[in-house]
């Protein structure tokens, strides 16, 4: 397991868009949306083998990340939404 | 709890309209086994009940307003939020990473678990019942100041809407906006005018 975080501050990341029944700590309503890394907030557990009390899941980055209301819901809101996530949700966004 | 329990348990005539859902019964089953194996004893499950159920906003509250009166202070609880209340003589050890957003004339944040119902206990004691609903978490991401004005907060619409959504381990509360001449105030009036609604970001302070 690497300690080097894959995302810097100030980068868009797009959000996963895979399912899973099981709780993984990824709201469905930001699936393969695009936000910006606005905070690295250290290492966390892998959320999805944690939430079963597995040990040893491996230690991933967590970020949290904004996404703007309109990117999200579309519309013209132009609030914000922050949600935490862990790099193995998150991928670059191909320019 | 006998110290010897077995599992006949004679029907309570006063309780048989109660039907127990599926998430009672497991709470018991759970909560039985852990009893029974000595994983954890009645007294401290009776222990952190209490702690639990003595948890209010009312602490919460007592720090948003020293914050209010102590720009120092301020600063140090928004940089570091557990480091700050702990450098007060508080013993928040147990508290999960805590985030303290501050509302500005033009930010309001608000605060949501949307895939459970996270949210800073040890400041603000248990959720409302609202807090939890599927209703507040759906609609609170998807259209804020509607929510927030059915809440009775009708934000100016130059006022950007920040919501937090508590996805991971770490809990958010709201620093609401203080009143004007907040330093130069009581603490014990200050603390007064803050709600638990408005550190969650449903509501704004009292007025002095």
């Amino acid at each position: 397991m690497t300690e080097v975080q894959e995302f810097q501050i100030g980068q868009m990341v797009n959000v996963k868009n895979v399912c899973l029944k099981k709780h993984h700590r990824v709201p469905l309503y930001l699936k393969g949306k695009t936000g910006k890394v606005t905070e690295y907030l250290g290492l966390v557990e892998n959320p999805e083998l944690a939430a079963y009390s597995k040990d040893n899941t491996g230690l991933y980055p967590l970020y949290r990340v904004c996404f703007e209301h309109k990117s999200v819901w579309g519309g013209e809101q132009n609030g914000q939404i922050f949600a935490d996530l862990a790099e193995k949700w998150l991928c670059k966004v191909e320019v | 709890m006998p110290e010897q329990h077995s599992h006949d348990h004679p029907t309570d005539s006063d309780l048989d309209a109660y039907v127990l859902s599926e998430g009672q019964i497991l709470e018991i089953a759970l909560r039985e086994l852990l009893l029974e194996k000595g994983i954890i004893t009645q007294p401290e499950l009776n222990q952190q009940m209490n702690i639990t159920a003595s948890q209010s906003a009312s602490f919460g509250a007592s720090i948003i307003a020293k914050a209010w009166k102590d720009r120092e202070f301020k600063q140090a609880l928004l940089y570091d939020p557990k480091a700050a209340i702990t450098d007060l003589g508080y013993d928040v050890s147990k508290m999960p990473d805590l985030v303290i957003v501050e509302n500005k004339s033009q930010l309001h944040n608000v605060v949501v678990c949307t895939l459970c119902s996270c949210y800073p206990r040890h400041m603000l004691g248990p959720p409302p019942e609202w807090y939890r609903s599927a209703a507040y978490r759906a609609r609170i991401v998807r259209d804020p100041r509607e929510v927030l004005v059915e809440f009775g907060l009708s934000l100016r619409a130059d006022v950007k809407i920040r919501v937090y959504d508590s996805t991971a381990d770490l809990r958010y509360m709201v620093m609401p906006l203080g009143p004007q001449g907040a330093e130069s105030m009581a603490v014990d009036i200050l603390e007064t005018l803050v709600t638990r609604d408005s550190m969650i970001g449903v509501g704004v302070p009292k007025l002095p």
